[in-house]
């Protein structure tokens, strides 16, 4: 996780948008101009970096029939670029990006975190029309 | 009624109100991706990239529908691609597509790879429903569908993409994309629908592709 730090050392906004960052331990929380935010998680898994952040909770996807889930998911994720959504391994809805650790620079980073907050916060308020952290 | 016609304003428009001059700059904010690769340098870094894949690993190029966009077979045993010298009989293939393309948040160019898994009935909620299962346990590429309304489908395929920058991206990056992809299709593939077809990419002809 060293690289990470190093690369989100002193980044307080992310380039071309207006959302603003802080960074703390492989956690990052990502704040949009209304007020919204999103918390992204960094963990390094074998050779790569695996971002995750939740969109809905395991006990509100279980409120959803497994196949109807599916179905949402999977053509949300046709519609999108770069983020992928699926089930983790505690049943939760999140939106993840894995990427190679080695060769992650510092404009991938901030374009992943981007992508995935934005991604993210999009389908929660879709699913849910709340903003949870 | 005669309807009142504004005529058009030809003067700059000016407010009343004092304005703060610093609001005026702008924002002065650093570009996410500094610089914009030419044309034919990124046509010439994608080919150079996806010809170094196939003279490591068991990939043959089966169609190559423009500059930016090519079709392949990737080879596998046990879950992984396999050595291009290590050509074995009893391997599984499997077809993938990849693809530059731009992406919707920021305008950036993204290499995409996309590999077809097979096709469910849409309301099949039995089949979908170990499909997703399956997908949780492998916890890999993103699974994705399109709606073929004809025939009432969803046509699954695994999809990953990497952010593609002609000056920084490297092998090691398209490699994890076209592996993840193919390895994530070719096991639901083996697990769900117990085949090794060699399918067309339904993916690959959409807008955007």
């Amino acid at each position: 996780m060293e690289r990470v730090e190093q690369l989100l050392a002193g980044l307080r906004k992310l380039p071309d948008t207006k959302l603003t960052l802080s960074y703390k331990a492989g956690e990052a929380v990502i704040s949009f101009p209304d007020g919204r935010t999103q918390n992204i998680y960094i963990r390094r898994a074998g050779g790569c970096y695996v971002l995750t952040s939740r969109v809905i909770g395991s006990t509100k996807a279980g409120n959803m029939a497994p196949a109807d889930l599916a179905r949402r998911i999977w053509v949300r994720n046709r519609a999108t670029d770069v983020v992928e959504f699926a089930l983790d391994e505690s049943d939760r809805l999140v939106g993840r990006i894995e990427q190679i650790a080695e060769t992650l620079n510092r404009n991938e980073l901030e374009f992943y975190l981007i992508a995935l907050a934005q991604e993210c916060d999009r389908l929660e308020y879709l699913l849910t029309g709340r903003d949870q952290m | 009624m005669r309807a009142c016609i504004v005529p058009p304003h030809r003067d700059p428009l000016r407010s009343s109100f004092a304005i703060d001059g610093r609001l005026l700059e702008g924002a002065k904010r650093r570009s996410l991706i500094p610089g914009v690769a030419r044309q034919d340098e990124t046509i010439q870094v994608f080919n150079r990239l996806l010809d170094g894949l196939s003279s490591t690993w068991a990939i043959e190029w089966i169609g190559k529908r423009s500059e930016i966009s090519r079709s392949g077979v990737a080879h596998l045993a046990d879950g992984s691609v396999l050595r291009a010298q290590v050509l074995l009989g009893g391997t599984r293939r499997q077809t993938f597509h990849v693809t530059l393309r731009t992406s919707a948040i920021g305008g950036h160019v993204l290499l995409q790879c996309s590999s077809p898994v097979g096709k469910i009935a849409r309301d099949d909620d039995s089949t979908i429903a170990e499909v997703q299962s399956a997908h949780q346990r492998l916890g890999r590429a993103k699974l994705s569908a399109l709606v073929d309304e004809e025939d009432d489908t969803l046509a699954l395929s695994a999809e990953s993409h990497v952010l593609f920058v002609p000056a920084t991206t490297q092998l090691a990056e398209v490699e994890n994309a076209v592996f993840s992809a193919v390895t994530c299709a070719d096991e639901l593939e083996r697990r769900v629908f117990q085949t090794d077809e060699l399918q067309e990419d339904w993916g690959a002809d959409e807008p955007g592709a």
